[in-house]
């Protein structure tokens, strides 16, 4: 994998926005987790690549510094990564509010059931979160815990993830041109960011 | 502290967390907490697990006997092994095992990002990789720092960061945070390109020399925890 | 440490804003016009007023930079012996990110002379330092061989040296500061008091104990004091950032508690205005002023209200963001370096707005607000 200069720097950067934003949900006293924004940003300002290894390493950080459940969730970051960058590359999922709604709720279903897994064979089936009185919910009505698991994340990661999918989205709308215009790439411009 | 020989110190920490999936019973993970907490002992990260253990994983415990003994168990969901509570009992002990494996082997490298850089080029990654992650933990204490200064400024204005308010000024807050790090990433490539640093290296060849004995040694500790859990 | 004899080839830009310093400073190190123009290799350093962009961020503390930077292992050591004579010793064990601006300008000017460069500019990071600080670090560079490039806003507040001065000139449409007192605050300007307070971040460690102040309606004062002495916190109390340990605050005779809502009685200007600028537009900023383009006419700004705040260069964004804490209206508005980036001129246009009939406090190490009635606070205790 070769990145520029430019790319190794700023990707240091969004690595510690992860951590540094992550850790910063108690400020805002509601149960969302904002540990993606810097992996949606580098996808979309940077490429594929920068965004997987933003997305990875910012959970190894966390984990260290945070909490060590991140480590497991890794995975997860790299899908959402990948899921960012084909859908603002293939589908300009990015351009308008009309669009990036759906891929936020897509992005959320995503993340749930990929974590799905994890939550399962590492974590016995609970999450820590809100997701667990799903999970408790669709137990109670004679669901297996895998599919329980699946499902609550599809219901809960939605929430989360258009959150932060439209928080990315319109910090990357309201961000300076000439600023943003140092990182000008295809995908930046066919979602109208520059 | 141990210095151990990097890949001595990542196996080991991998295969302590693969002991604790190993074992089958609460017996065997129990056997391999042992092990762990004499790493967590020999690393020196020992505040840290017990603040995992009490104010991360407690929340999970709970979480776990709710739905392995009360729900699971009221609507005749069996857990893969044991009964409803001890599987809870069990997939807690097991994550808490994973957490202090984990634990002892990434805590002390963040402490010191000049270990770091090294044990990730002896492990086996590639050089501008390694530069990103020690950058980045570098720089962590300016973003908290910008971050902070962003928040203060906001409230000074009389925005409230609570609740459902907080979330609708996210992204206003974010702006000049990302604003800032793009601008500060231009600005470093540059000092990068201009002064050449990527070209060079620290004066001392080798900050630390490993000692190859006690490498060794917690080789065969890890390997011997491994075999008790999966025996055990 | 030697001092006296000038041994580096000094050359000093001396101008106004806009004057083209910063083109000139980077072109002498052979850096391009712009950062981002494309990557270049030179055997120059240039310092500019974000100190910490000159670090390079891959060493855990200032003295691995220098073994990081440093042209070899002796120019290590006489930087480090150097950062100690200058009372920066302490620095040394510490990550380059967790220092103040002052801090990081002295840490970064030594790295930077540990490499051995033929030329080093130095881009008005110095108006960051301490006057004492500034002094001694100059004495240090004069010791030095190669050419020393400096540029700084309001230079005859401490050089008073005229060789190898070149004065350079405002391009013709630069922005200026018209004094426009009609736009300074529409709410009366208010008395605050601050009765028996004190406060302690940790059990033990005082920062503000039993402080007894009171800012007359309309008067504009200066708050010094050595670092820890809690300009910062007393600041942040009074504008309701924080909830003081204990006292009093009160605003024309009553009793408040700002920290319920922070920004109702006490507006406050941060040192660095990129991060107190949250909108597109430098008009949208100004929104809360009751004449935005007359506020923006009088700092100069009039030929930005569509530009998005962050996109212009310092001294503007310092302007808007000075502005926009006018336009808040309160009675009472803290100013923390509000000279930073601005030259002599318009700090004394800036003056006469900010001055006309507000009540507030300056913090600030330039000497151009001396004749203003000076608060001390007391350094931390010692022992």
């Amino acid at each position: 994998m070769k990145f520029t200069t430019q790319q190794l720097t700023l990707m240091g950067m969004l690595i510690a926005l992860n951590v540094a934003v992550g850790g910063i949900v108690h400020a805002i006293k509601l149960p969302i987790f904002l540990d993606a924004i810097g992996t949606i940003v580098a996808a979309l300002v940077m490429g594929l690549a920068p965004g997987i290894v933003v997305g990875i390493a910012s959970f190894l950080i966390a984990a260290a510094v945070l909490n060590p459940v991140y480590v497991w969730f890794i995975g997860t970051q790299a899908v959402i990564a990948v899921f960012v960058y084909l859908f603002a590359s293939r589908f300009s999922a990015f351009k308008s509010i009309g669009r990036v709604i759906p891929t936020g709720i897509a992005l959320g279903i995503i993340a749930g059931v990929v974590s799905a897994p994890v939550i399962v064979l590492v974590f016995g089936g609970v999450a820590g979160s809100g997701r667990d009185l799903i999970t408790a919910g669709l137990i109670s009505t004679g669901q297996q815990v895998y599919k329980a698991v699946i499902l609550s994340g599809a219901a809960s990661e939605p929430v989360d993830k258009l959150l932060q999918t439209l928080a990315a989205f319109y910090v990357l709308k309201s961000l300076p041109k000439k600023v943003l215009g140092q990182f000008r790439n295809a995908v930046l411009e066919k979602n109208g960011f520059l | 502290m141990l210095d151990l020989y990097p890949p001595a110190r990542l196996l080991s920490g991998l295969l302590l967390v693969t002991a604790a999936f190993l074992a089958k019973s609460r017996f065997a993970i129990e056997l391999v907490y042992i092990g762990v907490l004499l790493a967590v002992w020999a690393t020196n990260v020992g505040m840290a697990h017990l603040r995992f253990v009490t104010f991360i994983s407690t929340p999970l415990l709970v979480a776990l006997l709710f739905i392995w003994g009360v729900i699971a168990a009221a609507n005749h969901v069996p857990p893969p092994h044991h009964s409803g509570v001890d599987y809870a009992v069990f997939s807690w002990l097991r994550i808490v095992v994973c957490a202090g494996a984990l634990q002892c082997l990434l805590v002390p490298l963040i402490e010191q990002p000049s270990h770091l850089k090294l044990f990730l080029e002896k492990s086996g990654l590639a050089g501008s990789l390694g530069t990103l992650i020690v950058a980045s933990i570098i720089f962590l204490p300016e973003v908290r720092r910008r971050l902070r200064q962003i928040i203060d400024a906001r409230r000074a204005q009389g925005y409230s960061l609570s609740g459902l308010r907080g979330i609708r000024d996210l992204p206003t807050l974010l702006m000049p945070l990302v604003s800032s790090l793009l601008d500060s990433a231009t600005k470093r490539a540059e000092f990068w390109s201009h002064r050449g640093v990527l070209e060079r290296t620290q004066f001392k060849g080798s900050p630390y020399s490993y000692s190859t004995q006690p490498s060794a040694l917690a080789l065969v500790l890890t390997i011997a925890t491994c075999a008790l859990g999966y025996f055990g | 440490m030697r001092t006296g004899v000038l041994r580096v080839n000094l050359h000093v830009l001396a101008g106004p804003n806009f004057s083209g310093r910063t083109h000139r400073l980077r072109v002498s190190v052979g850096l391009p016009s712009n950062p981002g123009a494309g990557p270049v290799y030179s055997e120059g350093a240039y310092i500019g007023p974000d100190a910490a962009s000159a670090f390079s961020g891959i060493a855990s503390t200032v003295a691995a930079e220098l073994d990081l930077m440093a042209a070899d292992r002796v120019s290590a050591k006489r930087a480090m012996r150097a950062l100690e004579d200058l009372g920066f010793g302490y620095c040394l064990g510490l990550n380059p990110f967790t220092l103040s601006g002052g801090e990081q300008v002295v840490a970064a000017v030594v790295v930077a002379t540990a490499s051995g460069p033929k030329r080093l500019a130095i881009d008005c990071a110095l108006e960051q330092l301490s006057a004492d600080a500034r002094t001694r670090l100059l004495a240090y560079l004069t010791t030095l061989d190669g050419h020393l490039t400096i540029a700084d806003n309001r230079l005859d507040e401490w050089f008073h040296g005229r060789e190898g001065v070149e004065e350079l000139q405002a391009q013709p449409d630069s922005p200026m500061i018209h004094p426009d007192s009609s736009v300074t605050s529409e709410s009366r300007p208010s008395r605050v008091e601050v009765i028996d307070l004190s406060h302690s971040y940790v059990k033990g460690r005082s920062v503000l104990t039993g402080l007894n102040l009171i800012f007359s309606a309309g008067e504009l004062c200066r708050l010094r004091g050595p670092n820890g002495s809690g300009k910062s916190t007393l600041s942040k109390i009074m504008c309701g950032l924080i909830k003081p340990s204990s006292g009093e605050i009160r605003v024309d005779g009553r009793v408040v508690k700002p920290w319920l809502s922070p920004g109702k009685y006490v507006s406050y200007h941060f040192q660095n205005p990129d991060y107190q600028l949250f909108t597109n537009s430098v008009r949208l900023q100004l929104s809360q002023s009751k004449d935005p383009t007359a506020l923006a006419r009088s700092f100069g700004l009039e030929s930005h209200l569509d530009d998005h705040p962050l996109d212009l260069p310092f001294v503007l964004k310092k302007r808007v963001a000075i502005a926009s804490a006018l336009a808040r209206s309160t009675g009472y508005l803290i100013l923390d370096e509000p000279t930073l980036g601005q030259d002599r001129i318009s700090v004394i246009n800036q003056n006469r707005i900010i001055a006309y009939g507000l009540s507030g406090l300056v913090i600030s190490h330039s000497e151009m607000f001396s004749g203003l009635r000076e608060i001390t606070l007391p350094g931390p205790p010692r022992g």
